[in-house]
């Protein structure tokens, strides 16, 4: 019997609400969003769509276990992050997750091949050097490598930290809102690379957006209103 | 190189340029070096008084005694090899065929002194004097009209004078230690027959040996003293209190503490804005995998590196200005001690500490920052309350350490946290209140109002620490003022700095007369001396407890005196003077130190016959008046009947200095003593330590101007956000800068007032209990507290916002 190959992330019954303390209610708490279910697929890319304020942010952290839930459980790859302790967590998160945000988020301080190479660096990884040469002669930036944050512009910065992200080779990778600061343009070319790659290294994408026309380039996508998480037919 | 390590030192170049880590570099630059300039003087002004102090007993420790001191004593010493000497001192007449005047003779052994050294002409001197010869005064051989090499009468027997004493340790107590001097051996002094039982004769033991030695010496000596024996440790407070030095290096040590306090504050609030604009870097650096304990190694590597510059910048600034100092005064310290290791490192060492106290707290939280913060804009600080508990409990572990002394150190503390707390709190009340009184005046006073309602946990902490800052200044200003008001006022331009003691009631009215012809004012005193033994006619052992038993005063004969009106030394502070109502005034020290009040009688044992006399008033005396001084005062015809001297002192000018050579060959048996020197060395010691004081205060200044901008600093980018804000929505720049403005402006008006009310308390609190000095009102404190501090919360508050045009504004919302 041939084994089934477990899911990239498998979200159950996942609750998210807040105490009324922090928010000021009286009402008892608030809930975000309830029972919410998400089964994702390896390689699968998968867009997360919704107006502001509907909790995207909120279940995209939950999906990473960058959050707990306030009742159900996510496993990513078949692995319960969050039965492993804070150093293990971490470690499993370095190796196998991988994120784009919005506002780059660049270390002034280093080069845009320092900036690449830094989260093998910090896995200790050998060839760092080499690796991170590589990605960012593949996002275009060869030229560029030995330049600061502060002289790239705003794609080029976006186009390092999408080397950055796909340096570690992770297998999950978190997209933010990642053109939310570019002009379509370069937003368009983004999203090129940021498909061609995930296909590329087979990783899971999970997007964030509030652009319908860029989400219906994913696989699948969901929209997030008033609590409900609905598959919207691309 | 490890990547942790690699990405450290490309943090630590590219921060140091940070506003907010220059800032807290600065703080600790200023306090490593303030710290450092107060320990290294103040302890070295301490270890130069203490080895001053020993080189004037010449011992570390001396064991006094009106009989002979058993020998098992010195043998004790000699088996704990310490160095150890005995010395008898009485007084004799020394003569010359043709006169004899009355000297301090010091029979003395081998080694001598322990401490310090003889200094004679010719310099080279064996180290006691050859037998059958003498060292003397050089005052000796004038009033004698002797030479080197004459012969000198002493007792039976006849001394070769080969020395002149310059300088000498060891002089004796009291009036003694200004006859001329004489020394000789004392396995000589028996064929003299001065000494024979029953003869007043001091004896001492002199040793030496270091501080632990010494303190177990006088611990095991203490209980073992019999009637007459007395313990004298060079470097016990008692011996330097209340000396000029001793203030100043206590003025020195408060001084650091409060820069220690100000340091700490300054460093913490740019802590907090510095870990604060991290979170961001902390979230990303955990996303890519780093773990919080790496990311704390940074941060703590980066702290390090920072506190190494700041140590290594401001302890060589610090000891250079130290030096500065050191080169004023030392030469009016004579064995400047030299700098001890101890006094180098105290202060980096205590801002190392200070530095990981405040700051590991405030930089854990960053090891557990979400990296949700990259997902979302989160501001919120995780900055517990039971961190600043744990840090004022840390930091006052610190200080105790630095201090000494706990209790100093915990109560100064305390003291600036309610007071601070206190501050806060009133300030933004007060703020409230003004602002509601400003409704409908001003246009501005409804934004001013919500401006407050936003700022008003800032407010509080702002005003707190501001007043306390402000107040701090101004004690150290006052403070400073009033000792050195203090200090000179011991020596007004014409004190008395010629005494003539041993005056014979013969001699009074000739000696009087010949004042008179010399235009020299003196009024003479009688002396008559007696010793206190019945306290309510009971035996002083009967009624005193075993403390106050050991009073000093009760074991040596006073000076007594009688006058018809206290001269203006003394001012009454219970009971009255009358000259006809019989009665005694006795010194305040004296009367609390035996716990006598008015209406206790007196009984003293005068010239073997016992007065006993009703306390009609106690007095404040001030012992800095270089006039002749007494614990107690009898009315007119009480003491009249006893043997009696006199006693002067009065001021020679420069002009009639051949007049005091004229006295002593007037009046060959009156002992002049000359304190014009010691009167011209004290009087520069003094300026030279007014002028250290105020680079203190100069420097002090600076880090105090430095925190302002530092509190300014806080919160800077919320401001800007606000202004931002109010300027899309329609105000005008000027309006924005106005409310700005009018918000310092106010803040600053408050500040200062409860500054002045805190300076006031400090300052009363501190001339009562740590300097000794008259507790007095400071009205210029009043006025210009306010002012002081409204135009420089307003001028800096002006200088840290910057103007924003609407674009930047548009830019700033944007941005979040």
């Amino acid at each position: 019997m041939q084994s089934v190959p477990p899911l990239a992330i498998d979200a159950q019954r996942l609750s998210k609400s807040f105490p009324s303390s922090t928010t000021g209610s009286l009402d008892g708490d608030i809930s975000l969003f309830s029972n919410l279910d998400l089964q994702i697929n390896k390689g699968e890319s998968v867009a997360i769509i919704g107006p502001s304020g509907t909790g995207k942010s909120t279940l995209l952290s939950l999906l990473a276990c960058l959050d707990t839930p306030t009742s159900g459980s996510v496993t990513l790859s078949g692995v319960d992050l969050n039965a492993l302790g804070q150093e293990q967590k971490a470690a499993w998160r370095a190796k196998n997750i991988s994120f784009v945000f919005q506002s780059f988020h660049l270390l002034p301080e280093l080069t845009a091949l320092e900036n690449t190479q830094l989260p093998l660096d910090i896995q200790g990884t050998k060839n760092s050097e080499q690796q991170a040469q590589q990605w960012l002669q593949a996002v275009g930036l060869e030229p560029r490598v030995n330049h600061f944050p502060a002289q790239l512009s705003g794609g080029e910065q976006q186009r390092v930290a999408i080397a950055r992200a796909f340096v570690t080779q992770p297998t999950l990778l978190f997209a933010d809102e990642p053109t939310g600061n570019l002009d379509t343009n370069t937003g368009d070319k983004i999203i090129d690379l940021l498909f061609n790659f995930s296909a590329k290294t087979q990783a899971t994408l999970v997007l964030i957006t509030h652009d319908k026309h860029l989400a219906s380039r994913c696989d699948r996508m969901f929209s997030l209103a008033d609590g409900q998480l609905t598959e919207a037919v691309n | 190189m490890n990547p942790v390590w690699r990405l450290a030192a490309k943090q630590i170049r590219s921060q140091w340029r940070r506003s907010d880590w220059l800032t807290l570099m600065l703080s600790l630059f200023m306090m490593i070096t303030l710290v450092t300039l107060l320990t290294t003087t103040s302890d070295r002004l301490y270890q130069s008084l203490t080895a001053q102090s020993a080189d004037i007993l010449g011992a570390d420790l001396v064991l006094r005694s009106h009989s002979p001191i058993a020998a098992d004593k010195l043998l004790q010493l000699q088996t704990l090899q310490l160095k150890a000497s005995i010395v008898t001192q009485f007084i004799s007449m020394a003569e010359s065929e043709e006169a004899s005047v009355l000297s301090t003779i010091r029979a003395i052994n081998n080694p001598y002194p322990v401490r310090g050294k003889i200094t004679t002409e010719p310099s080279s001197h064996p180290a006691i004097p050859a037998s059958g010869s003498v060292w003397v005064d050089n005052s000796l051989l004038s009033r004698l009209e002797l030479k080197l090499g004459d012969t000198l009468l002493l007792g039976y027997s006849e001394f070769l004078i080969s020395h002149i004493l310059l300088d000498s340790p060891d002089r004796g107590s009291g009036f003694s230690n200004f006859n001329p001097q004489v020394i000789m051996r004392e396995d000589q002094l028996q064929a003299t027959g001065i000494i024979a039982p029953g003869s007043r004769a001091n004896y001492r033991l002199l040793v030496r040996g270091n501080k632990q030695q010494i303190s177990q010496l006088q611990a095991q000596w203490k209980g073992q003293l019999s009637k007459g024996q007395r313990l004298i440790n060079a470097s016990d407070d008692s011996q330097l209190d209340g000396s000029s030095v001793a203030n100043a290096s206590r003025y020195l040590k408060l001084s650091a503490l409060l820069s220690l306090l100000l340091g700490a504050v300054a460093i913490l609030l740019s802590l907090q804005r510095y870990s604060s604009d991290q979170r961001t870097r902390s979230a990303l650096l955990l996303s890519l995998g780093m773990t919080p304990r790496q990311l704390l190694y940074i941060y703590s590597l980066q702290l390090f590196v920072g506190w190494l510059a700041a140590a290594l910048l401001g302890t060589l600034i610090g000891l250079g200005l130290h030096q500065l100092i050191a080169n004023q005064i030392g030469d009016y310290l004579p064995n400047i001690a030299s700098l001890s290791p101890l006094s180098v490192f105290t202060s980096p060492l205590l801002a190392l500490a200070i530095l990981f106290i405040l700051g590991l707290p405030t930089l854990l939280p960053l090891g557990k920052v979400s990296i949700l913060q990259m997902l979302r804009n989160e501001k919120q600080l995780s900055t517990k309350r039971w961190h600043y508990v744990s840090c004022a409990a840390l930091l006052l572990v610190a200080i105790s350490l630095y201090m000494g002394s706990i209790l100093l150190a915990s109560g100064i503390t305390l003291l600036l946290l309610v007071l601070g707390s206190l501050a806060g709190f009133s300030a933004q009340r007060m703020l409230v209140f003004a602002v509601t009184k400003l409704q409908g005046r001003i246009a501005l006073a409804p934004l001013l109002k919500l401006r407050l309602r936003q700022q008003r946990h800032w407010h509080k902490l702002q005003a707190g620490v501001f007043s306390l800052l402000l107040a701090i200044m101004a004690v150290l200003f006052f403070v400073r003022g009033d000792l050195i008001e203090q200090w000179q006022s011991q020596l007004p331009k014409d004190s008395p700095n010629h005494f003539a003691i041993n005056i014979q009631p013969w001699e009074k009215d000739r000696l009087q007369q010949w004042m008179l012809d010399q235009q020299i004012k003196a009024k003479l005193y009688p002396i008559v001396r007696g010793r206190i033994n019945q306290v309510n006619n009971k035996p002083v052992k009967q009624v005193l407890s075993t403390e106050q038993n050991h009073t000093r005063a009760l074991h040596r004969e006073l000076n007594l005196t009688w006058q018809t009106q206290l001269t203006d030394a003394n001012s009454i502070i219970a009971g009255s003077w009358d000259p006809l109502i019989a009665g005694v005034s006795i010194e305040q020290g004296l009367s609390e130190s035996l716990g006598l009040k008015v209406g206790d009688t007196l009984g003293l044992s005068i010239a073997g016959e016992q007065l006993v006399t009703p306390i009609t008033s106690i007095r404040k005396v001030n012992w800095g008046s270089f006039k002749p001084n007494f614990f107690l005062i009898y009315t007119p015809n009480l003491l009249e009947q006893f043997p009696s001297t006199y006693i002067t002192s009065f001021n020679i000018n420069e002009q009639q200095r051949d007049k005091s050579t004229l006295l002593v060959k007037t009046f060959p048996t009156i002992t002049l003593i000359d304190i014009d020197k010691l009167f011209k060395q004290a009087q520069d010691i003094i300026n030279k330590l007014a002028d250290s004081a105020s680079v203190v205060m100069l420097l002090t200044l600076f880090s105090g101007i430095l925190m302002l901008f530092t509190i300014l600093q806080q919160e800077l980018a919320q401001r800007r956000y606000e202004g931002a804000l109010l300027q899309t929505l329609g105000a005008s720049e000027r309006q924005t800068r106005q409310l700005d403005l009018l918000e310092f402006l106010l803040l600053g008006a408050t500040c200062g007032s409860i500054a002045a009310i805190i300076a006031e308390l400090l300052l009363a609190l501190m001339s009562a209990r740590l300097f000794n000095l008259p507790v007095i009102a400071h009205p210029l404190l009043w006025i210009s507290l306010p002012i002081i501090a409204t135009v420089t919360f307003t001028l800096i508050g002006n200088l840290v916002r910057s103007k924003l045009s609407l674009s930047q504004c548009y830019g700033l919302l944007k941005a979040g």
